[in-house]
């Protein structure tokens, strides 16, 4: 069927995308679809383009609100397309999986916004291509875009919580969890309040904040290569902590007690421009700070 | 610092999970070989592995009737109150608690840090044969990349590309600053963080543009 109406759609395509932009007419399309999770129910959504916005509730059941979109000049050519947007929702063994299809070529002039409410307890697997990820209040995750930036707001997750973009930025509130990850090449990064007894945040170009406490036996890994790392801690609990940065100056504001031998690169302990080795505190919590060209600061809050 | 990265692999290592039987796991590969020459990484593991061998070898204690008894009735006073997962559950937490208490323990001992610093020298030799293994690894992947990813929208394409770019600027940077100072554990780490980065977002252009396929 896909195969078949490619010629109409590369031709569509085409026209639509030939024609000026100023006179859009947008065209759009409701799909609404309530189901049902049991405890520990698995979601998983893979979207292309749009925003998709998640919040965990108390209850059982599962509402999926879409928006099927497609601006163009032409409203005809716009409804069309519109209709080569498929939402498929495949219902298994507590489980759910909802996909949007759109056909070739990939540069399709649509998108689909999704809204879904969903149990607080459901693991949930989001991928999309391009388009924005929110998710509040949602237990063990995996949230992945392209070029989108990826919201967590709230939960209490007993599993991993993994959070993974391109481009996009990463926000992170009030989550409380066992495990976290987020990872970004160019984006940056930003956890406020969060409780985890694992955090591994990675960035390429990208920098990263982090606001809050630290769990005692948490363990806290930052790693980025030109952005900055800035802590800014509670200080109410103690941390053993390894940082370094090859040209970017570190510093801190908690007094750090020299733990290593001198000789040992980034200082040998205590502060130096390029290195932090030692611990504060009861040094219950364990901090990697590592930066190639960025700068490292630890402050207090 | 080197060994800090591998911490999320030693568990799988002390499980079995062996660079060979997972051919495209660069960074399995990269443990291996760091190991090798790792004083603090393979006290680490010689740890987790008694702790393993200990846990296997405990025998099995099946509580007394009588105790069964006690919890029945405390289960008929408070019916939401217990579960017949409380003892699993304890001994789970009693077991996780004591790796935990070694993990810490060897983490934060004096002969910790000591035998990492003793190993300062062959650590620094490992990054070599890893990054070998990485561009094996990236080497293959690229190659499928290039070959599937016209079927991406020229959007998403320019957004791998240029953070592909991003991110082999990382590694030049890396390795130049390596060329000065070939005993910097930080670019050393840092090398292996960018070529890290590059498997997974090559892994990632793969798989998106072989789902843009199959639709």
């Amino acid at each position: 069927m896909i195969r078949a109406l490619r010629p109409l759609v590369a031709a569509l395509a085409f026209i639509t995308i030939a024609l000026p932009a100023a006179a859009q007419n947008e065209v759009t399309e409701r799909f609404s679809k309530t189901s049902h999770l049991d405890q520990d129910g698995t979601f998983d959504l893979t979207n292309v383009y749009g925003t998709i916005v998640l919040t965990g509730g108390t209850g059982r059941d599962v509402t999926i609100e879409a928006v099927k979109r497609v601006q163009r000049p032409n409203a005809n050519a716009a409804r069309a397309l519109l209709r080569m947007i498929d939402i498929q929702v495949v219902e298994g063994t507590n489980r759910i999986e909802v996909r949007t299809v759109v056909p070739r070529p990939r540069n399709f002039p649509g998108s689909v916004d999704y809204t879904v409410t969903l149990p607080a307890d459901a693991r949930v697997t989001v991928r999309t291509v391009s388009g924005n990820i929110r998710a509040t209040n949602i237990n063990g995750e995996l949230l992945k875009s392209v070029s989108g930036d990826i919201e967590i707001i709230d939960g209490s997750a007993d599993d991993v919580v993994t959070a993974s973009t391109v481009s996009g930025n990463i926000a992170v509130r009030g989550l409380k969890g066992r495990t976290t990850q987020l990872t970004t090449v160019t984006g940056n990064v930003r956890v406020d309040d969060l409780q985890a007894d694992r955090l591994a945040i990675r960035a390429v170009n990208g920098n990263i904040e982090y606001a809050g406490d630290l769990s005692r036996s948490g363990r806290y890994e930052f790693v980025t290569h030109s952005g900055d790392i800035r802590l800014m801690l509670s200080g109410t609990t103690g941390f053993e902590v390894q940082g370094n940065s090859l040209s970017g100056t570190v510093r801190s504001d908690f007094p750090i007690t020299r733990r290593s031998a001198p000789g040992a690169e980034g200082g040998g302990g205590g502060v130096t421009p390029r290195g932090l080795r030692g611990s504060f505190g009861d040094a219950s919590a364990m901090l990697v700070l590592r930066a190639f060209s960025g700068n490292i600061s630890v402050s207090r809050r | 610092m080197s060994c800090e990265r591998y911490d999320d692999l030693i568990d799988d290592y002390v499980d079995g999970t062996r660079a060979a039987d997972r051919p495209g796991d660069a960074r399995l590969a990269a443990f291996e070989s760091h190991l090798a020459g790792c004083a603090r990484c393979q006290a680490l593991v010689a740890d987790f592995t008694s702790i393993r061998e200990a846990a296997s070898a405990l025998d099995e204690h099946v509580p007394p009737t009588r105790l069964w008894a006690q919890i029945a009735g405390a289960l008929e006073e408070k019916p939401r109150a217990f579960s017949v997962w409380i003892p699993l559950a304890v001994a789970a937490s009693l077991a996780l608690v004591l790796a935990g208490s070694a993990w810490l323990a060897l983490r934060q001992s004096p002969t910790g840090d000591a035998a990492q610093q003793v190993t300062a020298t062959p650590d620094e030799t490992s990054v070599p044969p890893a990054e070998a293994q990485y561009e094996q690894a990236i080497a293959g992947l690229q190659q499928l990349a290039d070959e599937r990813n016209a079927v991406l929208d020229p959007a998403t394409r320019a957004v791998l590309q240029r953070n592909l770019a991003a991110i082999d600027r990382a590694i030049d940077e890396s390795r130049a600053a390596l060329a000065d100072e070939p005993s910097s554990a930080v670019a050393q780490d840092s090398l292996l963080d960018a070529l890290d980065t590059k498997v997974a977002l090559l892994q990632d252009t793969v798989a998106l543009a072989a789902e843009d396929v199959n639709q």
